[in-house]
């Protein structure tokens, strides 16, 4: 590690690069390297129909512009799409066969996989690069019935599963991200609650990105049939390195009558140096439909890292009397760039959506909320609520809010709010001459302003995700 | 409890404004600071509680901490807080999403912490809260409210004197806090703040006008101009200045 | 494969601006005739913008890219074809024009030594200004149509520290024609510093028959002006209507403006304030009602680009039938721009289940001394306030006429101007008459 990369890595504490031996395909995309990839997972045929379908539609498109974020073309030839350790390139292995070098690269990070020091009450699928290391818990979940493994080895053990679900949120013809996803996701998280169960631990996937001139593609699939609900969270950093490197996953979530997912993040991928060189760009395709009938999907997410984060987690709410939540918090420092927010799609009656969306700008970072509220004809007596608000920190910073709200239902009722504010020495002041440090007055206004977002978070993640804004938080303002 | 001595400050990259003052303030004692527009007392008040905006170019401030003095000067914003010295400020700070009870409590157990007391948990300091909230005259309704967001003017200093009923400091300065208040606001904040005073603290009341000293009289009255202490005395001399001007102690001077 | 973004315009544009260059040769100047062409240019290189376009995203406006326009021909018109006209008062400095031609007959002036008005034909002399260039950065392929085909534009100014006493109304007016016509309404107003005045610029139909009124309008306001300004759009059903309007504000100047958009089959404004000066404020009111299967688009732009400026939007929309809405407003808060203050409120009321709103409210901070807040909410009628009026004995139909009147008085009751507000109120009845 060069002197420069060190120093940086101080910032960035999850910056550091594990030493394993790896096997890549060679740069560049065309149609052999999408068989090669689906070759290497010795995929059954539909998936390799579905990647080569995805792949001659992706190469008819070209790249969208419209968000509200700047970055050079991405030059697709000069990507790895596939890079495994070499030790994982046999296939799924039980726990005890992992490198250790991996399982030590996981407890850095703090999320140990090891039986004796696995995070109690919650399941873990950690991804290194392209591949699935492991899944932690997995006998608790099988008593129950509960499906929760990498997507590699879902397509080996439940085909017809993967075959009825996969592509029916997110299409591969979607958009031009989602077709290169669909053409060559490497792995995943594939999980599937039968009719009835209620998850009873959270599952967890956590993802790691370390090789370099690497793109990550994930793919990961939730179902919940009637009446079933789970409680998902993901994780993910990745090394300091100066290059831009494409993470470009899609999630998708479905749940049936009376089903309910929840589905959180805490993202927190190297976003690149106070000159903005290097960082991840997390163009991700996050989709759920509420199908079934009082089903409801639930997004919350804690982006506080990637150089450009372009996403928006949606629920198209299709069965009646469904519900849709959308909570987040993204924090933008240096000169990183966030264009996120959501789709809330009302189709059927009664149908119900919130938005919630604190966007904490710093330094000369670029933070915009897009969302989308759209009521269709047959959305009777729909309602949504959005509140989105702004804190700016710095003059040099910049804070947009682009809502968008096509109501074409009278029945609906619609309420947008936002507002902008920001943290001000003046503030830090009045909170210290009551006697607290700078550090918990920081806490208390991070806390204050995100606090409709923090609740919703499992405990243990809220408690982190705090931690990380105030980390970052503390060195923006002065 | 407090000896300042030949204090000098200015505005960072400004001219001095404070230009050499001298001040004791002892237990038990309300002292009252009385001086025309730009002559220095907001700073007086603002550089006691160290707020970073301003630069002491001379002198010392002692503050007495368990009965031994000790350079407030040298102490960060929170610290002196923890000490003791609380800062009523003239325009309160508007502080969007802190619930007036979350920032109390913060503010409470912190001091606690600093000085050894352990902290009270939620639902013990809501029943101190409530006591509290009676002799300003609030209700409940006020704690779940944003700090000083979309307060009237007389709702804000009302909260400065709550605060300073919560976190019992040694050490009270009010910066103007009689400004902007009508009649019925004065009365509840002055008598507020008279009862809050006990043999064990003291009171710096910095005021344009003689309003507050109608309900709370003064032990020793200061008049500053430009800058410095240029007359000391009792109760009368607030009186002097109301009808008589601040030039007549200019020219006395 | 993807729609492009642009449409190119038919031949029968060139056609249109070949006949009416040829026309002006010996009228306008050879700079104002080398603008015209130039300005033809950049519309036919730019075509008319389609739904992928953002700013066009709720709007299609393609069909008028075939449309076989002309110029409409002028028939002597008296001041009896137009006692009908809307806000016409013999008290106010009124300047008439029918399909974009001066008619000094029909007009009022009072006091020319105050308020000057010229034509731009003899502004735009070899040594005048490029009127383009005014809004280089910004201009649509309308504006850019608009300044090739203006007839009679107009220079309005009030000069510096002047009091205009009497409200100030511009009639553009499009008469009946046989054929399809354009008219290109071109107007430029500017208040010198201190200088004060309510104006009011209303576009009507002489008839039912269609038009394409485009329309680009500038107001300039020099430092401490105040100006009350009204927008009236009272199109007949059949029209199309296009307008740019560009405000821009130096500083401690004040601006209260009402934007009213009632008529046109289509109908889309852009309304732009420019705060550049500090200390400017703006109280910016709006109001569209829309029926049938009328489209009616408002975009509004607020720029804060000095400090201490202070901005206050409402914009109200009822819509009913088979009626679509959209409201796109932007505040916009440049680095430097310290203590702003921006407040926008669009609230739109659904009176069928066969109407649509798009509402795109936005904000774009660049500086953290802000206070911006903005809000949207489209909902019907409120059922519990129906009740309430039916409890008291008032039917259903009066009660909802009652409750629709008073969604639409809020804004109209921002109007200093009595005589104002009660001519708009008329015209307001009218929708509501034919609606309830």
């Amino acid at each position: 590690m060069t002197d420069a990369l060190a120093e940086r890595s101080k910032e960035y504490k999850y910056g550091f690069v594990t030493d394993v031996e790896m096997d890549k395909l060679p740069k560049g995309l065309n149609e052999g390297i999408v068989r090669a990839i689906s070759a290497r997972k010795k995929e059954p045929d539909f998936l390799l129909q579905f990647r080569l379908d995805a792949f001659k539609w992706w190469q008819e498109q070209e790249p969208p512009a419209w968000a509200h974020v700047e970055f050079p073309p991405i030059d697709f030839q000069d990507i790895h799409y596939y890079a495994a350790p070499k030790s994982m390139s046999d296939g799924p292995q039980s726990l005890d066969d992992v490198d250790p070098e991996l399982l030590k690269t996981f407890d850095r990070l703090g999320v140990p996989l090891h039986e004796r020091e696995r995070l109690a009450g919650v399941a873990v699928d950690a991804v290194f690069d392209s591949v699935s290391v492991g899944t932690t818990h997995q006998d608790l979940l099988n008593e129950m019935g509960v499906i929760f493994c990498s997507f590699s080895e879902a397509a080996h053990k439940h085909p017809e599963l993967i075959k009825r679900y996969l592509g029916t949120v997110v299409p591969p013809h979607d958009n031009f991200y989602a077709a290169l996803n669909s053409a060559v996701f490497s792995d995943g998280s594939f999980v599937f609650v039968p009719k009835g169960v209620k998850c009873p631990i959270d599952l967890s996937t956590y993802f790691r990105i370390n090789a370099s001139n690497t793109g990550q593609f994930e793919r990961t699939l939730i179902v919940c049939e009637e009446g079933a609900s789970v409680s998902y969270v993901e994780g993910c950093t990745a090394p300091s390195r100066d290059e831009n490197q494409l993470h470009a996953a899609i999630v998708e979530l479905i749940a049936l009558d009376d089903a309910s997912i929840k589905y959180s993040t805490v993202q927190n991928w190297y976003g690149g140096d106070a000159e903005g060189r290097g960082g991840i760009y997390n163009f991700v395709v996050k989709r759920g439909r509420c199908e079934g009938r009082r089903s409801k999907i639930s997004w919350t997410q804690v982006e506080a890292g990637s150089a450009i984060t372009w996403k928006y987690p949606s629920v198209i709410l299709k069965g009646d009397d469904s519900v849709g939540e959308f909570y987040s918090v993204a924090l933008t420092n240096n000169k990183m760039q966030a264009d996120t927010g959501t789709k809330m799609i009302h189709i059927g009656k009664n149908t119900k959506s919130t938005i919630i969306s604190k966007g904490i700008s710093c330094d000369q970072s670029r933070n915009s909320y897009r969302g989308l509220v759209r009521m269709t004809p047959g959305a009777t007596g729909a309602r949504n609520y959005s509140q989105c608000d702004s804190m700016l920190v710095g003059d040099q910073c910049e804070a947009n809010t682009f809502p968008y709200l096509e109501i074409h239902n009278q029945s609906a009722i619609v309420e947008h709010e936002a507002t902008t504010s920001r943290i001000s020495g003046d503030q830090l002041f009045y909170l210290q001459s009551r006697g607290l440090d700078s550090e918990a007055a920081i806490s208390l206004l991070v806390n204050g302003f995100c606090k409709e977002v923090f609740k919703t978070l499992p405990l243990e993640f809220s408690v982190e995700a705090v931690k990380l804004l105030e980390m970052k938080l503390e060195d923006s303002v002065g | 409890m407090l000896k300042i001595r030949n204090l000098r400050a200015k505005v960072v990259d400004g001219p001095d404004i404070l230009k050499g003052i001298d001040l004791d303030v002892n237990a038990g004692e309300i002292h009252a600071v009385m001086g025309p527009n730009g002559s220095g007392k907001s700073t007086l008040s603002r550089v006691l509680a160290g707020h970073p905006d301003y630069e002491v170019t001379g002198g010392t401030v002692e503050f007495e901490i368990n009965r031994e003095p000790k350079d407030l000067l040298a102490m960060e914003a929170h610290e002196r807080a923890c000490a003791g010295v609380f800062l009523a400020f003239q325009y309160p700070t508007e502080i969007p999403g802190v619930s007036n009870s979350v920032f109390l409590r913060a503010a409470f157990n912190a001091i606690c912490r600093a000085q050894g007391v352990p902290s009270v948990d939620a639902f013990d300091f809501r029943a101190l809260l409530t006591e509290k909230l009676a002799l300003i005259g609030m209700d409940d309704s006020y704690l779940e409210r944003p700090v000083n967001l979309d307060f009237s003017g007389g709702e804000k200093k009302r909260n400065e004197i709550l605060q300073m009923a919560v976190l019992a400091p040694r050490l009270a300065i009010l910066d103007e806090t009689d400004s902007g208040l009508d009649v019925d606001s004065l009365r509840i904040v002055a008598e507020g703040v008279k009862s809050l005073c006990t043999p064990h603290n003291a009171t710096l009341m910095i005021t344009h006008y003689q309003r507050m000293l109608e309900y709370i009289t003064p032990d020793i009255v200061h008049v500053l101009m430009d800058g410095r202490i240029v007359r000391t005395g009792d109760h009368t001399l607030a009186k002097a200045v109301e009808t008589r001007g601040y030039d007549w102690v200019r020219d006395e001077a | 494969m993807k729609t492009a973004r642009t449409k190119p315009v038919s031949d029968q544009y060139g056609d249109l601006f070949g006949a009416f260059i040829g026309e002006r040769e010996g009228k306008d100047s050879v700079a104002l005739l080398a603008q015209r062409r130039a300005a033809y240019d950049r519309f036919v290189v730019a075509g008319i913008p389609t739904r992928r376009v953002e700013a066009w995203k709720y709007t299609d406006v393609t069909a008028l890219a075939d449309r076989h326009l002309a110029h409409a021909v002028l028939a002597p018109i008296g001041p009896d074809d137009i006692a009908h006209a809307p806000l016409l008062h013999a008290e106010d400095e009124t300047l008439v024009y029918v399909d974009g031609i001066m008619q000094p007959h029909l007009s009022h002036r009072h006091d020319e030594a105050l308020l000057s008005a010229t034509a731009l034909s003899e502004a735009l002399t070899e040594s005048g200004p490029d009127l383009s260039a005014l809004r280089a950065d910004r201009e649509t392929p309308f504006m850019a149509l608009n300044h090739a085909l203006w007839r009679d534009g107009l220079h309005l100014h009030l000069a510096a520290n002047g009091k205009m006493e009497r409200r100030i109304h511009v009639l553009f007016l499009h008469s009946q024609q046989s054929s399809d016509v354009i008219v290109n309404p071109r107007l430029l107003i500017s208040l010198g510093h201190h200088a004060e005045a309510s104006i009011a610029v209303t576009h009507a139909s002489l008839g039912d028959a269609p038009c394409f009124n485009n329309a680009t309008l500038d107001i300039a306001l020099d430092e401490g002006a105040q100006l009350n300004f009204c927008h009236a759009q009272l199109l007949n059903p059949a029209a199309t209507h296009i307008g740019a309007t560009s405000i821009t504000q130096q500083a401690d100047t004040t601006l209260r403006c009402m934007d009213f958009n009632i008529g046109a089959a289509l109908a889309r404004h852009d309304l732009t304030v420019a705060m550049v000066g500090p200390g400017a404020t703006t109280s910016l009111n709006g109001l569209y009602a829309v029926k049938d299967r009328q489209q009616v688009d408002c975009h509004t732009l607020i720029e804060h680009a000095a400090p201490n400026c202070s901005s206050r939007q409402l914009y109200k929309g009822i819509l009913d039938d088979r009626a679509t809405g959209v409201f796109n407003g932007a505040i916009r808060v440049y680095p430097g721009a310290s203590a702003t203050d921006g407040q926008q409120m669009n609230r739109n009321l659904l009176l069928s289940n066969t109407c649509k709103i798009n509402a795109k409210p936005e904000l774009q901070i660049s500086n953290d001394d802000v206070k911006c807040t903005h809000g949207a909410t489209v909902g019907r009628l409120d059922d519990q306030e129906l009740f309430y009026l039916a409890s008291r004995g008032i039917d259903t139909a009066t009660a909802r006429d009652m409750l629709s009147r008073g969604f639409a008085e809020e804004v109209l009751f921002q109007l200093a101007d009595r005589q104002l507000h009660s001519d708009l109120h008329e015209i307001l009845n009218l929708y509501f008459e034919k609606t309830v």
